[in-house]
């Protein structure tokens, strides 16, 4: 800095004003440190922060890639992919395999039904047949009868009715076969009753199945069906959200480094302060000095227009006339420092 | 449980009420054997209370008896639970369904 030295006077008016400006020049100085001690912290900061939001970036990218993988597996674990099939092809297949079953099982009952309407059928044409052994063994007794009658008619007769009384034994031994012939026949008719019974109770239990687990089992695959579609509108919704806010984190990231950019601004603007600094001290210098010379001459004019240039100097300071510095930067791409 | 049957100008209808199971195949199949070829069948099944995989065999059984078409046989009045085992076995593909 320099200040009016002029030619050392046994003056001790210039003694103050030399040791005034000293005085200012060290204070200048301190100041100017403290300055560049601020201006280097500042500056350390910003790269900090710049590199921070650096990093944030990568991190949320890297997070946002993880989340895409993560939910790409569990959509994968619904829907199915190339590979293997999903929760929602199982469900489906299931569907279809039990509807398979239920047509088969409807159908077997179908036929078991129809197997048993037959049986029926045969069980009613055996008790035809066992009303129609009754009719002969009816016959036959009345032949055995008859065969009685022609034997004692026979006898009557003398040696004359010998060979007919032969017959007529041979005729009651018929007519006793057919009487035994038509109880066996009626044994038998029995016995396949009872069996035809037997397959009608085996046929019941083919045929009548209860539903209840067709639906239980169709109720839980529409269950299935509907989790997994839900976990699908979830895994979009997700998808969706995470994109969201990486694309949130990337723009704030930018506008936070955007505004690190007022550093420069700061920077310069305190070089500025630096040197009016430095300006204002000159001229208070000067001015003080003209005062204070004034004084000492008695000159009043000349006072008073000290007086007046540092009321001048004070209200240039007063803050309603300085207009406050507009921060303003244009938000454009994203530089680091 | 019982299945009353009778004869309307439309064709025959038969009215099963209780259980629709096993045991009721005579009385089911009494009820539609003798009837005309070509005759509709109406069957009201309002009042029943359960059906098994048997009576959805009589259901094909009487399908089969009028002709094997899906107009053929008309099935009222379902209740729910009934229209359930209906559905899974899609009798809704092989039958009329009609509300009253």
């Amino acid at each position: 800095m320099e200040l009016p030295i002029s030619t050392p006077r046994p003056d001790p008016l210039d003694a103050v004003r030399d040791a005034f400006a000293a005085a200012l020049v060290a204070q200048e100085r301190a100041r100017r440190d403290d300055l560049a001690q601020v201006r280097r912290i500042v500056s350390e900061a910003v790269t900090r922060l710049g590199q921070s939001f650096g990093s944030i970036q990568d991190e949320s990218q890297t997070q946002t890639r993880l989340l895409h993988e993560l939910l790409r597996h569990l959509r994968e674990l619904s829907e199915g992919s190339a590979e293997q099939q999903g929760l929602s092809q199982s469900a489906e297949r299931i569907n279809i395999i039990l509807g398979r079953f239920v047509d088969h099982l409807v159908q077997t009952s179908a036929h078991s039904m129809d197997l048993h309407q037959r049986l029926d059928d045969i069980a009613r044409q055996m008790k035809d047949v066992v009303s129609l052994t009754a009719g002969i063994r009816k016959i036959a007794m009345q032949t055995k009868l008859l065969s009685l009658n022609a034997s004692i008619e026979a006898a009557r007769a003398g040696d004359a009715g010998a060979g007919f009384g032969v017959v007529a034994g041979e005729v009651r031994t018929l007519a006793n076969d057919a009487g035994q012939l038509s109880d066996r026949i009626g044994d038998s008719v029995r016995r396949v009753d009872g069996l035809v019974e037997g397959a009608s109770s085996l046929i019941q239990m083919l045929a009548a199945t209860d539903m209840t687990f067709a639906f239980d089992a169709k109720n839980d695959v529409d269950l299935l069906l509907r989790q997994a579609a839900e976990t699908n509108r979830i895994v979009e919704q997700g998808l969706t959200n995470v994109d969201a806010i990486t694309a949130q984190i990337a723009h704030d990231v930018g506008e936070s480094v955007v505004a690190l950019q007022f550093e420069e601004i700061v920077r310069q603007r305190m070089r500025e302060l630096v040197l009016r600094q430095r300006a204002d001290a000159r001229q208070l210098l000067l001015t003080v000095a003209a005062a204070l010379g004034a004084a000492a001459s008695g000159s009043h004019d000349d006072v008073s227009e000290a007086l007046l240039a540092c009321d001048a100097m004070r209200a240039a300071e007063t803050p309603a006339a300085k207009p406050a510095p507009e921060l303003a930067l244009a938000t454009g791409d994203i530089e680091m420092f | 449980m019982s299945i009353r049957t009778s004869a309307s100008p439309d064709g025959i209808r038969i009215e099963i009420s209780g259980r629709f199971d096993f045991s009721q195949n005579d009385a089911f199949r009494k009820s539609y054997q003798d009837a005309p070829a070509g005759v509709k069948f109406m069957l009201d099944l309002r009042r029943v209370e359960y059906v098994d995989s048997s009576a959805l065999g009589m259901l094909l059984l009487l399908r089969r008896h009028a002709g094997d078409r899906m107009e053929s046989v008309v099935i009222q009045n379902v209740p729910p639970d009934v229209s359930r085992v209906l559905k899974i076995a899609r009798f809704d593909q092989l039958f009329t369904f009609a509300g009253a």
